[in-house]
């Protein structure tokens, strides 16, 4: 991120802001809704988060930390979101038939699997999993963004993939139990 | 491992998948709102200290006049508790100076803090601060609780993890056991005026030779997991703060630089810590307790009748792991609520008469696995709803509604025909505040043209509880579900009542689940 364009931003340019916004927005959306799993949380989320870095600027010190700044920020927004707006859809598992091809549409029932899978787990632990994997971030960048060790990280991640990877398996296996 | 990176593939796959463009409206809606919104300048150092202690000063007043009117409370409802203060930092580099660590962690904790350090997690069970240094070039410290550990970290998937004592002794023992690492310990020392156990460790420089050398080579981990990066080096001090088996450990790396080394020293000579319980024990000469008839309350025992005072009985509380493995939460929780004269006690809930169907209850039940189809609990191929799937309030709350799914949800409604007779959802979950949680409230109806001859055991089955207890209900019965999580441990607040409940039995009921606290009394 430009510096200089943060700088100003944080002395109240607010045409730099909203070239800030304009620069971010869209990957901040992207990361929202990763992590919230709802287009219309995520948006939200997004608009606090960008008022948020608007608002709390001037208090950032080092404009080279913009970028993990702003996650910090959209993160706080996220959970904010996650507490007021739950999602209470149904999450029992519908039991295949007997003998139902399990593997002829392989990638959608990974999706279907991997949402409901996902949707178990923390916001905590969805954000490592975002930041790691669909971000690319590297563990040490995950850590400060969330301001965390990056051992935290590490297990954190361990878990998350833990759980997604037991929701795989579960669907894998052919049904003998009522519901997941 | 191979399984491993499949499913690392398939979630980068999923990931993907999504939006990726965030709409002009919400964009400009933003740009609208800037103009009207204030930034939050930066006050100075000094004044910024100046202003934390001031506004820490306005906290301690609020605290103590809570605490004050808890006490007052305490006499009428048997419980005494504290109201959570804001934590004085935010997201950031925090200014120098002195911060402290609150409610909802167990111990108040007091530390000084040089520039740049950032306060991590705040929860029941951790409180950390780090200073980022670009990843393992930083240093942390963490205050946390700890139960169970792993006494093989460089195979720590192939043991299980193990449950340690009750004692300070018990953890310091076990950690300086752990097989693998460089330890020295324990020795006796103190932490911020309480006496303490110290145990240090230092990882190896690489994982290579461990059974997941790519995961983390994991020390503790409930009810917070704990692991160590190659070559991190942790000090541990392990105290008993009250009822409060306090651990607190700074984790440095072969890169972090000794100045930051030493400041890390200086903020754990800095820290001071207290029980709550201090805090309670301001004087209260300003004070008249209300008259009490009976005070202390007596506890609710199964079975007996009750009068119109307070009562206490002990509570358990139970989380779970990603895999569904069930752990009793450490610490003592009490339920304390006004009785109603006519009413019964009983092990978790009472009744306002005899018998197993009362005109109306009050419970407070920790559910454990849930009927599908309660009409048909012992033949239906439905089964029960357990952990993993209810391990959180998420799931529990979808546990308890999702029998009847009364919204088109199309995963599940395409192919899924709720059960004969299954409940009704009157009131789909949302979320209400309750004894300082917000908890996902929801209402049932049991169906009035429901057959209990027809069903299994003519007993129509909702839940059962950890300790074994089956909930039947009858038709026509009315519940009302407040799924708390205290975070950690899931516990329901249930008022029920029958279509036959007078006005003045469901005024008790009302009134005895309005007292009804629930939590860990100060020692």
């Amino acid at each position: 991120m430009d510096a200089g364009l943060v700088t100003r931003a944080q002395h109240g340019d607010e045409e730099a802001f909203a070239s800030l916004a304009v620069a971010i927005g869209d990957r901040l959306h992207a990361v929202a809704q990763r992590i919230l799993r709802d287009v219309d949380l995520a948006e939200d989320a997004t608009q606090q988060a960008l008022l948020s870095i608007w608002r709390d600027l001037p208090q950032l010190r080092d404009p080279e930390k913009f970028d993990a700044w702003s996650y910090r920020l959209l993160l706080r927004a996220c959970y904010a979101e996650g507490r007021r707006t739950r999602h209470w859809t149904p999450t029992l598992r519908v039991l295949p038939s007997a003998g139902a091809a399990s593997d002829s549409s392989g990638v959608i029932v990974d999706r279907d699997q991997l949402e409901r899978g996902f949707r178990r787990l923390s916001i905590d632990h969805r954000a490592v999993v975002v930041l790691h994997h669909y971000l690319d971030m590297p563990i040490d960048q995950v850590a400060e963004t969330l301001g965390i060790p990056p051992g935290t990280v590490r297990s954190r991640l361990h878990y998350a993939m833990q759980g997604l990877r037991a929701a795989l398996e579960a669907d894998a296996r052919p049904a003998t139990e009522g519901v997941g | 491992m191979t399984a491993e990176l499949d499913t690392t593939r398939v979630v980068r796959a999923w990931l993907e998948e999504g939006v990726t463009h965030l709409p002009d409206r919400v964009l400009d809606a933003v740009l609208a709102d800037v103009p009207t919104t204030p930034q939050r300048r930066h006050a100075g150092p000094v004044e910024a200290v100046s202003s934390r202690r001031s506004t820490w000063i306005r906290l301690l007043v609020a605290v103590m006049t809570l605490v004050l009117i808890a006490a007052s409370l305490a006499v009428a409802t048997g419980a005494v508790r504290l109201a959570p203060v804001p934590r004085p930092f935010d997201i950031g580099p925090l200014d120098a100076g002195r911060y402290v660590i609150d409610a909802p962690f167990p111990v108040r904790i007091s530390l000084d803090l040089p520039d740049g350090w950032e306060g991590g997690d705040l929860g029941t069970d951790v409180a950390a601060f780090d200073l980022s240094g670009g990843g393992e070039a930083g240093a942390a410290l963490t205050f946390t609780l700890v139960d169970a550990i792993y006494p093989d970290p460089c195979h720590w998937a192939d043991r299980s993890i193990e449950q340690v004592g009750a004692t300070v002794e018990d953890l310091a023992t076990g950690l300086a056991r752990t097989s693998g690492v460089t330890s020295a310990g324990p020795v006796a020392t103190d932490l911020g005026g309480y006496a303490a156990m110290h145990v240090s460790m230092t990882a190896p420089a690489d994982f290579t030779a461990c059974t997941s050398p790519d995961d983390a080579y994991h020390i503790w981990g409930l009810p917070e997991i704990h692991s160590l990066a190659p070559g991190e080096h942790d000090e541990i001090w392990i105290s008993q703060v009250g009822s409060t088996r306090l651990v607190a450990y700074t984790e440095v790396y072969s890169t972090t630089p000794p100045a930051v080394i030493a400041q890390l020293e200086r903020i754990v000579a800095s820290v001071r810590l207290e029980q709550y319980a201090a805090i309670a024990e301001i004087p209260q000469t300003s004070v008249t307790p209300p008259p009490s008839k009976e005070p202390p309350w007596p506890p609710l025992v199964d079975g007996s009748p009750l009068d119109h005072v307070g009562y206490e009985q002990r509570v358990p509380l139970y989380t779970y792991g990603l895999d569904g493995t069930v752990q009793v939460v450490p610490g003592r929780y009490v339920a304390a609520l006004l009785g109603q004269s006519g009413w019964i006690g009983h092990d978790g809930w009472i009744a306002s008469g005899p018998g197993s169907s009362p005109a109306a209850r009050l419970a407070w039940p920790t559910i454990a696995t849930v009927y599908l189809d309660p009409c048909h609990w012992q033949t239906s191929t439905l089964g029960t709803a357990a952990p993993p799937l209810m391990r959180d309030q998420d799931g529990l709350t979808a546990a308890l509604n999702a029998w009847w799914p009364t919204t088109t949800d199309s995963k599940v409604s395409a192919a899924y025909t709720p059960p004969p007779f299954a409940p009704i959802v009157t009131t789909p979950p949302k979320a209400v505040p309750w004894n300082t949680f917000l908890v996902q409230e929801l209402g049932l109806t049991i169906p009035s043209d429901l057959d209990l001859a027809a069903c299994d055991g003519g007993e129509y089955r909702l839940w059962e509880t950890h300790d074994g207890m089956a909930r039947t209900a009858q038709p026509g019965e009315r519940l009302k579900l407040d799924i708390t999580d205290f975070e950690p441990g899931l516990l329901v607040r249930e008022m029920s009542w029958l279509p036959t409940a007078s006005p003045a039995v469901l005024d008790q009921m009302r009134d005895s689940a309005d007292s009804l606290w629930i939590g860990r009394p100060p020692t």
